[in-house]
Order: C-alpha cells, then structure tokens, then sequence
C-alpha cells in the first residue's frame, strides 16, 4: 500500500483501518467501515496488545516506510486509529 | 514406573476431530487415498472451533491442532484442573512458520520481519497456548526427540507423578505438515534413504504419506478415573518390557521381530508417518483396551505374516505393547493395560 | 534422594571455561561487538563466544559444537570424562536454534528451484542436541531436548532432576546450549526488544536485551553413585519450580504470578525458606517488561536487601543456554563466595524498588536461587546448595 502525495487525512485513516483489519487476527472479523476514527487500539479499545503493538511497527514500516522504534513515542502515536493516521498523514507528506 | 491412568484422551487427524472419529477410522481401517509422498491433511473446517479457539485466534495452525487435541483430552477426562503439568512433544515443531518467518526474512530483509509470525516459529508457542486455554498454571514443558519423543514424554510424565510434582499430566504430540517437510520426505522416499525421517509400517509402507495432528492423553495416579487403560511400563533401554507375554503387540517398524504367536498390527497408514506417531499407536491400544477389540491392520494381506490382523474382530485383551525402533535399532517398548 | 551437582562446564563470550568466566566477572568486562558470525544488516550489538574455534563443521551445527566443549568441561571436572560407560547416563538439554531447520539457503534454494538440499536437512535431523550429544558420549539412558524458548536450560536440568529422583539414570548431563543466529536476532529485533547498547539489566534507563550465546552444563549425580565413586561433593541440586502464566504468549504476566508460584515451589522442595536464601541469580533480560516483573517479585518473596544480579551483561541472552549457564554460575558464585556486579546497572528504577549488585559483592549463606522466565509464560526456579569441601570445585581450578 502507498500513499501518494496530496492523499488526504481521511483516505489515510481508511487504508489504516483496511490494513490493520487485514494483518491483525484480533481484528479479523471487523468491517473496516464501521470502526471509528477515534477508536482506541489497545485494551479496552480494540483489544489490541503489546505483540500487535510490534507487528504495527512492521506494518508501519513495510506499507508507509516509517519507523517507529522508539516505543515510548509509538505510545502515543498507537493511541488510536486518528493519532496513527495523524502520524503516517504528517509523516509521508513531502 | 507407577502405573498412569488414562482419564482422557483428543485426538485430531485427517479424519476429524475427536475419540468417536479416531475410532471409526480405526474400525473401517480407512486409509486416505493419498499419493506415497503426500500429506494426509487435516480439513480446515476441523481446526474451525469459535468457543475454543477465539481467544487465541492469532494462533499458527500448528497452535491450533495442538490446542484441540489438549482441550479435548481434558474435556473427554472431566478435568478442569488447573494444577495439572503440560508435556507437549514434537518432532519437527511449528516448520510450516518458521519457513514462513524465513519469507519475511527473505522478502523484506532483516529489518522488517514480523513479530508474530517469529512468535509462533518458536516450539513452545502451542503449550503456551495451551496452559492459557485450559488457564494451566503448572510445569509446562514441549520437548523434542525425533525416535521417541513420546515414549520420553510419557516417562517423565510418570517421574513428575511418583515425585508428587503433579497429580495429573496433560502430555502428547502434535505435527504439521507443511509444503517444504512434504517435498523433504517425497526426496527421502525416491533417494531410498530414511535417514532420519524413519518409515514405518507394517503393511505397505511406501503407500502411506505424512500425517499431522495431535494426541493428547489426560493421564493420572487416581485408578478411579481410568477410562481407557492404563500406561504401565515405558523402557527405552533395549530390554523387553515384560516378561510376559502382551495379548497384542503393535509394532511400528515393519522389520521388527516378536514371537510369531503374538498378533501384531500397527496404524500408520491411516493417520500418516510421524516423527511422534507412537502416541497415535498408543491411543489406538488405548481404545482397544477399551473396546475389547482387535483392530485390522490398514492396508495389509496375508502376504504380511500370518500374525498380522487382518480383519477387526472382538478379543480379550489386557495387555499391549507398542514398540518401535530407531534408526540404530535400539528398541522401545510402552506397555498398557486395561 | 539428594542430587548433588558434580561437574561443571561453561561457554560464552565471558570465558571458555569456568575459570575463565569468573576471572572475567571479578574484571567486570563485558566482550560485545558487532555480528561477525553471519551477514546481517542490523546493528546491535551481541555478544559472541570468540573462544570457540569451531573444528570441522561444527560451525554448521555450532549450538552442538558450544555444547559438547562446556560438556567436556563439566564431565573432566566431575572426573567422568573416560568413565562414563559402565554408567546409566540421561542426556537432557535446552536449546532454541538447534531444534529448528532454519537454514535460509537451504530454504531459500528450495523457494527458488524446488530443490531440495540434503546437506542442511540431514545436519538438522542428526541435530537433535540431546540426541547428538547421547550419541557422541555413547551414553545410555534417558535423552531429550527441551525447547522452552528462555527457560529451556533451567527445564533442562529440573528434567533430570526429576530422573534422578525417579531412578531412571544415576548420573545426568544438564543444561542448555545455544548458538548466534540470524533468524531469532531477526525475530529479536522485530519484537522491539534488542538493545542499540549495551543491556542494563534492571536499570531505569534500560532500553532492551543484547543476544548472545553459549552452553551451561552440570553433571548431576546421585548420591549413591557419587559416594559409590567416593566423589567428594559440595554442591546440590535441591529443588526445581516451574509455573506457567497462563497469561500471553510473548509477555509474563504483569504480577509475575508464575514466577513467584515457581520460586515457591523450588523453596518448598528445598525444604527451605526465602530468608535462607543467600543471593539470586536472576533472569534479568535488561527489557522493560522482565525486569519489572522479575524485580517486583523478587522483592516481594525475598524482601529490599536480598542481593540479586543479573549476569546477561556479561553473556549476553544466551535463550536455551542462559538457564544453563546461569545455574552453573550460582554454583559458582556460591562455592566462591562472591557475586559478580550486575553489569550494566546503574541507576535505581523507582518502579523496581530495588537494586542489583553495584560492584562484585560478598556472600555468605548456602543457599542459591536461579530464576528463568521465558517467552510462553514459563517461569522456572532452581534451588542449588553448597556443603563446602576443600577439594571438591566441581570445575577445573
């Protein structure tokens, strides 16, 4: 998956949420159309935990180019689907 | 050894899930129509169990053959013991994964792998399932030997017993076959060489394909809660079990010698070659024990021997012996009772 | 029955040999580098047993090749190295690399061509450590491969432990052995968990573990046989806890209720309690996750002032290998009377509440306790005890 230049916020956020439906078995059954934009990741949120945390990197790094290594700031940028989104929107614009 | 009751067994192969389908299978010696060097596979509609598996649904394949074979020998025993040791043995782990976790290498460097696939190319990732579906919090171990994994499970299962470590031990064997073990032992069939990869049969051996799939035994120093027969007796040393003589004996190496008198059998043709396959033979002289019935060797004439069974008839049977032989001949022998 | 140890043999980047090792704890170096091993793009550091001059083709089976030099040095030690034959001799060790055919151009052949190359698969199934090295020794008894990811050396030796007690040998090869390898450095590193730096086991600032490698052995003996050799023995196996969380596949859980339920247990086995515990050699991986639960725990069943380190800033993580090792190093310790510093450490973390040895620290008492945890939510405690003898070093002074 790549994101183009101009891709806005919005079709940032869809393709998260198709590509972490399609990666995560946690969240294998959910519509990505029906979670919503400030949907948090971990525990009571989506029930996603600390492997899954792991594999977002990956899944960061692979689809977007983006590294994020340092896990005390992936705490934040991981809070939900909107700071993800944020995160990979101000970080791939050119 | 102190004897080892058999409170409860699950078991899953090609053939489904569960005692009931195991037995059917061994009743109708249904041998699947697989190609020599191909993999007797489990459907996936048979690894599909929402109630058991949806809290660990990220779990490998291997995960999940292992998990259902445990959850159903601690269902099938009535146990919801949480006390009770794990022993989990195999002969080739999780491979499937790991040649997976090796993709990733491969196809997006060593930087970019994913985590959860490294996770379950580990060997002890299906007991930890395990211990977590049947919330175990005792000794949980997975071991492997590629001759007798089981018969070394078994043993230390009854050491953790007489030292009072557990009261009862949840121990058994999983395999997957994957694409790339498939291709391995199709080139290990056609070079003539078993080295390693040990066939065994009685029967016609070149017939019969790898297996996958899980055996698990709940076993348990309480002669109350004996369901199937007991594990009385496991050597390793060479030296026969016993000194009298079993109703029964399976033998998993076609080559192996006993007394003539003796009927002798042996069921890999329907579950497939595995590393850890005496488990499997074990739970089929479980069920004869059980049943009071002699099951007919699958695939198998007159040509054979005459102490081969060859038709499944009533018996009288108290006593079995499952022995195999490695690659350098050195002898093991498990010895159940009713 | 009492099972006392009789030998030991170590191997990783602290030292060839126990000696070695110890001379290196009191010296307080810590030999990282680079990956020299194999070609990798990654950069952490690890720490490599150097020592290890492969012969023949153990590099391709190098786990067996680390494990057979420390199992050499243990049986020398126990005075078993021509003696073994008349014996009932178990074989049990822990590993992770070796159980696994992760040979990527054996794989990577195979994806490319359909080809299968023999060589690898052949090494592989020959491979089996416990087996290989059974065969090697031509021992005959009890053999089997523990693969319990981290807490495999430390199942390893509570296996035979439990196979002594059970008569099933008399005398028993325990331990573990790892090699260096590309696929779990990769693995490693994917999990978040490989350090830029050096470790810093318990540390406030630590920020991960660095991989290493290794093998720990000890010779366990019953009593009947040492003193049937008359074996003068000083050190004793007295008790093996294992509990697992039944929590999360990769992380303990966060009261480290199974490590504690495993400490209990080897205590209670010992017949003893946690104040007559004299040090803890603890599993310390130097991540956020371990230390936190392992020094809460520690402080919770030994109290604020049991002194405790961790020896992975000298070894690196060795996975299989470090229960192993590590139960070597207690007995070490113990037998010697002194603690190594816990290299790395250096600022008290205020969610840990206590803190590891700052520099190489006298010990008094003759009781140890060795910790593992492991990935599947393995925990495993062993209780080791030292009788002192003057001339009964299970290791090669």
């Amino acid at each position: 998956m790549t994101i183009g230049e101009g891709e806005n916020l919005e079709t940032i956020r869809k393709k998260l949420k198709e590509l972490l439906v399609k990666n995560l078995a946690f969240l294998s059954e959910l519509d990505p159309l029906k979670i919503k934009d400030d949907e948090i990741l971990f525990g009571d949120g989506l029930g996603l935990d600390s492997l899954d945390a792991v594999e977002i990197v990956v899944l960061l790094q692979r689809n977007f180019g983006l590294d994020v290594r340092d896990m005390k700031r992936g705490r934040e940028i991981f809070y939900s689907i909107d700071t993800l989104s944020r995160f990979i929107y101000e970080n791939t614009r050119k | 050894m102190d004897p080892m009751n058999i409170a409860g067994i699950g078991v899953l192969c090609s053939h489904g899930r569960g005692v009931a389908r195991f037995e059917q299978a061994l009743n109708e010696s249904r041998v699947p129509s697989t190609a020599p060097a191909s993999c007797h596979r489990i459907p996936s509609e048979v690894l599909e169990d929402r109630e058991v598996l949806w809290d660990i649904r990220r779990a490998d394949r291997f995960s999940k053959i292992a998990v259902l074979g445990a959850y159903d020998a601690m269902r099938d025993g009535d146990s919801r013991d949480g006390s009770v040791g794990i022993i989990v043995c195999t002969g080739l782990g999780p491979h499937a994964t790991t040649f997976r976790f090796l993709d990733d290498i491969l196809d997006y460097g060593d930087a970019s792998v994913s985590p959860t696939i490294f996770s379950h190319s580990i060997h002890n990732a299906a007991a930890s399932y395990i211990a977590k579906i049947l919330k175990c919090t005792g000794p949980t171990l997975t071991v492997t030997q590629f001759h007798f994994s089981f018969q070394q499970a078994l043993l230390l299962a009854g050491a953790w017993m007489s030292e009072g470590r557990c009261e009862h031990v949840l121990v058994g064997c999983v395999e997957e076959c994957g694409s790339v073990m498939e291709s391995i032992y199709g080139y290990k069939l056609k070079v003539g060489t078993n080295s390693g990869m040990h066939l065994s049969a009685c029967g016609n051996k070149s017939s019969t394909g790898l297996g996958e799939g899980s055996v698990f035994f709940l076993v348990t120093s309480d002669p109350a809660r004996r369901k199937y027969g007991v594990f009385s007796d496991v050597s390793l040393d060479g030296e026969p079990c016993v000194e009298e003589r079993p109703d029964l004996c399976i033998i998993e190496n076609d080559d192996a010698t006993v007394d003539p008198g003796i009927p002798i059998v042996e069921f890999s043709p329907i579950f497939g070659h595995m590393m850890t396959g005496s488990g499997f033979q074990c739970a089929a002289a479980a069920l004869m024990l059980r049943n009071q019935v002699a099951y007919a060797c699958p695939s198998s004439d007159v040509s054979d021997g005459p102490n081969v069974i060859v038709e499944t008839k009533p018996m009288a049977i108290r006593e079995i012996l499952c022995i195999k032989y490695d690659c350098k001949r050195l002898r093991s022998c498990v010895k159940l009772n009713k | 029955m009492e099972v006392g140890i009789t030998g030991l043999g170590v191997l990783s980047a602290a030292g060839s040999n126990m000696h070695k090792t110890l001379e290196t704890f009191r010296q307080g170096k810590r030999n990282a580098g680079p990956v020299t091993l194999f070609f990798t793009s990654l950069s952490y550091p690890v720490f490599e047993a150097k020592s290890f001059q492969p012969v023949k083709d153990q590099n391709q089976m190098r786990s067996l090749g680390l494990c057979l030099r420390a199992v050499e040095e243990a049986l020398r030690s126990a005075g078993f190295w021509d003696g073994l034959a008349t014996r009932r001799v178990g074989v049990c060790l822990g590993t992770t690399v070796a159980s696994q055919l992760n040979d990527i151009e054996f794989y990577k052949t195979y994806r490319d061509s359909g080809k299968v190359l023999t060589e690898p698969v052949d090494r592989y199934l020959h491979g089996n450590l416990a087996g290989a090295v059974a065969s090697v020794l031509k021992t005959q008894g009890p053999s089997l491969t523990v693969v319990n990811a981290c807490t495999s050396g430390a199942d390893a030796i509570g296996v035979a432990l439990s196979w002594l007690r059970a008569g099933l040998c008399d005398v028993a090869i325990a331990g573990g052995a790892d090699e260096l390898n590309r696929v779990p450095l990769c693995g490693f590193g994917s999990l978040g968990i490989l350090s830029d730096s050096l470790c810093a086991p318990f540390d406030k600032n630590r920020n991960g573990l660095n991989l290493g490698e290794g093998a720990g052995i000890l010779v366990l003996e019953t009593e009947k046989s040492s003193q049937a050799r008359k074996k003068k023995v000083s050190l004793w196996l007295r008790g093996y806890g294992a509990a697992n969380d039944a929590y999360h596949l990769t992380a303990p859980a966060p009261e480290g209720t199974g490590l504690e339920k495993s400490i209990r247990l080897a205590l209670s086995e010992a017949g003893i309690g946690a104040q007559d515990v004299s040090f803890v050699n603890a599993h310390g991986t130097a991540t956020q996750d371990n230390d936190r639960v392992e020094g809460a725990v520690l402080s919770r069943v030994f109290g604020k002032k049991v002194p405790f380190y961790s020896t992975k800033g000298f070894t690196g993580h060795t996975l299989g290998a470090a229960g192993g090792l590590e139960a070597a190093f207690s007995a070490a310790a113990l037998y010697e009377g002194w603690i190594p510093q816990c290299a790395g450490f250096q600022t008290l973390d205020d969610g840990i509440a206590i803190a590891p040895t700052r520099k190489k620290t006298t010990v008094t008492g003759h009781y140890a306790v060795s910790t593992s945890l492991g990935f599947g939510g393995n925990n495993v405690a062993l209780v080791i005890e030292c009788v002192k003898f003057d001339g009964a070093a299970p290791w090669t002074q």
